[in-house]
């Protein structure tokens, strides 16, 4: 009788590890699936995803893009695969900077994809601040992704 | 007896599994704990945290390509890579660095209108990717019958390269492949640099001149990537040379309030030098 137990036991928390693993890993191709036809008549670059982890607390993460001045931008955010909507800020620097300026702010609150254009008037690096508020549930954790694309 | 220290074995294996299981939680929790306060801490940790997200988006190679061109930059026969090479490169490592010598290769003949030699291009990608077994990246949309089905519409070829490029970066994450993501861009970043630095006297010297001084933040941005990977056996060589190149970069002056980069007739042949030398050891 013990043995069946510890051995259940063990299986469970085998099952528990491994559904954690699994869970770590994003993928991309449905989230971008569902965001890229917002994409034309702009053509495609690039694109970054994050996984966000929704903790005890409120927090802030950065992802980074480079661009070209004088090219016309459009960005669509994927995040569709998020169980919590998440604000989004773009910085011209690192958002730690004193200097820095906010180029775009998603104050919609909808959780659903969204778009911006964006003309960058110098090269370089762009920062993204998403707000990813305090989980609401146990192991809450989601994927955004974002498309980059470039006017013809 | 013996029945008691199997159960005690059996036991202490469950604990052990939970401890392992555990461990993984209680990392998150201080990972989220280390990241709530401040910005600059968050950001160090996605520098950690590379293997997981594709956190930095760098331009594509037709965009960069895009970008020179219309500062002017023409078309010479010649300059590019030559699909021939091909057979020099036999290493994974080669193999993936000149894939994204290759696309860059593509795209600027794309852009210039020269679609025989495109379809060679895209010909010696297809065979590198088969070569490193992303074979279905090409088969899944056949993009090499799209493309020479397509050989006199400039807009559709472009569209394909695009197409491509997405499919590509898809493949790339939910594969796992970082790291062959980051020596693709190397390639095609050092050919569109070659193509620039090489060319300079037949487009408008003072534009190209501004747009290769721009690449001083692209190269930035990449080496925070490389420098993930500063000791791995494939790149350990190649992250020596872009921090020679970068040092050059450095070095150039930053003027006015919009800090637009200066880049004089000494610092832009160092630069030229440099790449070429960095470009001739990719392509062999």
């Amino acid at each position: 009788m013990i043995k069946k137990v510890i051995l259940t036991a063990t299986a469970c928390f085998l099952l528990l590890f491994h559904s954690e693993l699994s869970a770590q890993q994003c993928k991309v191709k449905p989230i971008v699936n569902s965001c890229k036809s917002s994409l034309p008549p702009y053509q495609y670059d690039s694109y970054a995803v994050k996984e966000v982890v929704y903790g005890a607390k409120a927090k802030k993460e950065v992802l980074e893009f480079s661009v070209y001045s004088g090219e016309e931008y459009k960005l669509v955010f994927g995040k569709t695969e998020l169980p919590q909507e998440i604000n989004i800020t773009i910085y011209d620097k690192h958002p730690s900077k004193k200097d820095k300026n906010i180029v775009y702010m998603d104050e919609s609150g909808k959780k659903d994809n969204f778009v911006c254009n964006f003309q960058p008037t110098k090269t370089g690096t762009y920062y993204i601040e998403f707000e990813i508020p305090a989980a609401t549930a146990a192991n809450q954790k989601g994927c955004f992704v974002m498309l980059i694309g470039i006017k013809e | 007896m013996k029945k008691y220290f199997y159960h005690l074995r059996v036991l202490s294996s469950a604990l052990f599994l939970f401890a392992l299981a555990s461990c993984g939680t209680n990392k998150e929790e201080e990972s989220n704990a280390a990241t709530q306060d401040t910005i600059a801490v968050a950001s160090a940790k996605d520098t950690g945290d590379l293997t997981k997200d594709f956190f930095y988006a760098l331009p594509s190679p037709l965009v960069m390509a895009k970008v020179f061109k219309k500062t002017g930059l023409k078309y010479v026969e010649g300059i590019a890579n030559s699909p021939d090479n091909i057979s020099k490169y036999s290493s994974v490592g080669r193999k993936t660095l000149n894939l994204g010598v290759y696309s860059s290769d593509l795209a600027y003949t794309v852009l210039n209108k020269q679609s025989q030699q495109a379809s060679k291009y895209i010909e010696v990608m297809k065979k590198l990717s088969d070569d490193l077994g992303m074979s279905t990246l090409f088969d899944s949309d056949d993009y090499l019958m799209r493309f020479k089905n397509n050989l006199n519409n400039e807009d559709s070829l472009i569209n394909i390269v695009c197409q491509l490029k997405g499919d590509m970066d898809i493949f790339m994450k939910d594969n796992e492949k970082e790291k062959q993501t980051l020596m693709i861009f190397i390639g095609a970043w050092i050919e569109n640099m070659y193509i620039a630095t090489q060319l300079t006297k037949e487009a408008n010297k003072e534009k190209v001149a501004m747009r290769i001084a721009e690449q001083k933040f692209i190269l930035n941005s990449l080496m925070n990537l490389v420098t993930s990977y500063q000791n791995d056996a494939e790149l350990k060589d190649l992250f020596l040379k872009l921090s020679d190149l970068k040092t050059l970069f450095d070095n150039l002056s930053v003027q006015g309030e919009d800090e637009k980069l200066v880049m004089d007739e000494l610092q832009l042949k160092a630069i030229t030098e440099k790449t070429r030398d960095l470009r001739k050891e990719i392509v062999g």
